[in-house]
């Protein structure tokens, strides 16, 4: 019996002993067990979210993609350590991604709230200034023979800028930003480009100025009659003893903005000339026709030069039968180099010339600048 | 003996306990990623971007959920385990919607590219009926060139569609069909004008 009461006793003794010995490892495991960076991966998870909300992804996108690689980071270190025995993970890179996660994340909406803020009312300004340059350009530009090139690359501009606009409506700022700027850059080649050939065109203002007046002089002094040819104005004046006497439209060739250089070149010449036959009737297709002696010495010298300087090919003839004829009127430029009248016109300028009448044809004769002037004047018909 | 085979018993259901207190629902989960990467090659994050966002973050909060589960000593998937099921539900409809959306962009873009192409022909039309005289002529010049720009957009847009860029085609053909409705105004008030004269 004794013996069975000692066996038993020895029986709870041990159960009891392995139950603290339960209890004690359960205590140590619960105390050791790591614990898991779940707040810190939550709110990181939750500053991805923030920042793509923002729009951190497409105004702040270098940010927004280290954030987003910073929270990756986090996760697998999160998991390799959860692979692990519990007590051999440690969460501390876990911990370190997540944090600099929400850092950069933080500043990443920053970032994107406050350009997202902006983008609207900088397109918005972006927009109207591209417009206006754009209005601008065809105002100062859209008669001008441009290259095609040129021409092209502007309208092309003036697409992107649509394109931008609708992306606007669609508050895809920043497409709308990217496509401005885009187009910005395309105008204001385009415009440096017109700029400069307006800029090589006038260099030689002051002869084309001397030259007129030289003949407005003379023929005030001589009491004769001189018809001087605005190329840039698209004006064919006659001056009696220094006074204007007739205004007229006129017409050049497609190519006017230019010195004639060579028989096709479309180019309407620049020089002093004279009248040297009036055609009417049968001797003209034109209705009436005033022949002007190109190419003079000068045209000739100038041929010649060029041809040295290889800017003419030998194999092309200078040109010649350049007249003040009829059949204008059509508002663009369609001669071979000739200066085109209405018909209306050329009866009156028939009328007030006769052979060896001088013939000025000039570029200008009044700055670029004055000549936009007096456009937007007409334009706005002041 | 009895002692030896109780003790044994007792450390192996501790091991138990601690080791296998419940199975991450990992073929759940790859089906999840699964699905939110079909959605994404079929184009989720350009035709339905917000619903795409949503469904990231959603995958976020699952693998945050996921990995709080598996660091706790007694892990439970269960609540997970819904929440990959539901995510996976919402994929599988976002990924419907971008095709039902693909189809829709598709008729837009058959449309407008006919519409525009119509445009054109009409701008064409009133580029040969515009007069030939004074400002308009010089307008028309001008104008010609622009459709010019405007055809070549519309052969880019059916490249781009080519290419499977249906929203860059969208895109191009709204500001194409914008530019030419400009060009028939100003050609139908050079018309306007001139014969005013």
């Amino acid at each position: 019996m004794g013996h069975s009461i000692r066996g038993k006793r020895k029986k709870w003794s041990f159960l009891a002993v392995i139950v603290l010995l339960l209890l004690a490892v359960s205590i140590y495991v619960y105390n050791r067990w790591p614990e898991s960076p779940v707040l810190e991966m939550k709110a990181a998870g939750n500053t991805v979210a923030l920042a793509r909300d923002a729009g951190a992804d497409k105004y702040a996108p270098d940010l927004f993609r280290e954030t987003c690689k910073l929270y990756d980071s986090a996760m697998v270190y999160w998991k390799t350590e959860n692979k692990r025995f519990f007590l051999n993970r440690d969460y501390q890179k876990t911990l370190s991604y997540a944090r600099q996660t929400g850092e950069t994340g933080m500043k990443a909406y920053e970032k994107a709230r406050k350009k997202a803020g902006s983008v609207h009312h900088t397109t918005a300004e972006t927009l109207a200034e591209l417009e206006k340059i754009m209005e601008d350009f065809k105002q100062v530009y859209g008669s001008l023979p441009l290259p095609k090139k040129l021409r092209e690359n502007f309208n092309q501009a003036a697409m992107i800028i649509s394109e931008a606009k609708l992306a606007r409506e669609k508050g895809d700022f920043h497409i709308a930003e990217a496509k401005l700027e885009k187009a910005e850059k395309m105008v204001m080649e385009a415009e440096k480009k017109a700029r400069k050939m307006i800029d090589d065109y006038f260099v030689s203002l002051p002869q084309w100025t001397s030259m007129a007046e030289e003949a407005v002089n003379r023929s005030a002094a001589q009491h004769s009659t001189v018809v001087i040819v605005d190329k840039m104005a698209r004006k064919c004046r006659i001056y009696k003893s220094g006074k204007q006497a007739a205004e007229f439209d006129a017409e050049f060739g497609p190519n006017w903005m230019t010195q004639k250089m060579r028989k096709g070149d479309q180019a309407t010449p620049e020089g002093l000339y004279t009248i040297v036959q009036k055609k009417e009737k049968r001797r003209t297709i034109y209705y009436k026709a005033l022949l002007i002696n190109y190419p003079n010495n000068e045209d000739r010298i100038r041929y010649q030069r060029n041809i040295a300087d290889g800017k003419v090919s030998a194999r092309h003839d200078i040109g010649g039968s350049i007249e003040i004829h009829g059949h204008g009127g059509r508002g663009f430029d369609w001669t071979n180099g000739c200066v085109a009248l209405s018909n209306k016109d050329m009866d009156v300028i028939f009328s007030m010339v006769s052979e060896n009448t001088p013939v000025v044809i000039v570029g200008s004769v009044e700055p670029f600048e004055k000549y936009l002037k007096n456009a937007k004047k007409k334009q706005n018909g002041e | 003996m009895k002692n030896k085979f109780v003790l044994g018993f007792v450390m192996i259901s501790f091991v138990v306990m601690l080791s296998s207190c419940a199975k991450v629902p990992q073929a759940e989960l790859d089906a999840l990623t699964a699905a939110i990467e079909d959605a994404r090659a079929a184009g989720a994050d350009v035709f339905l971007p917000v619903e795409f966002a949503a469904l990231q973050d959603s995958m976020n909060a699952i693998n945050t959920m996921v990995e709080e589960q598996k660091g706790k000593l007694f892990g439970n998937f269960k609540a997970v385990s819904g929440k990959i099921a539901e995510l996976t539900a919402t994929a599988t409809t976002v990924k419907d919607n971008v095709e039902a959306r693909k189809v829709e962009v598709k008729d837009e873009i058959d449309n407008l590219m006919v519409e525009v192409s119509t445009l054109v022909g009409e701008a064409k039309g009133l580029v040969a009926k515009a007069p030939r005289g004074k400002e308009g002529a010089a307008a028309v010049e001008a104008i010609k060139t622009e459709i010019g720009v405007v055809e070549t957009a519309i052969s880019e847009a059916a490249g781009k569609l080519e290419s499977g860029d249906l929203m860059g085609t969208l895109d191009q053909l709204k500001a194409a069909k914008e530019k030419v409705t400009a060009i028939t105004t100003e050609l139908t008030d050079v018309i306007a004008k001139y014969k005013g004269r």
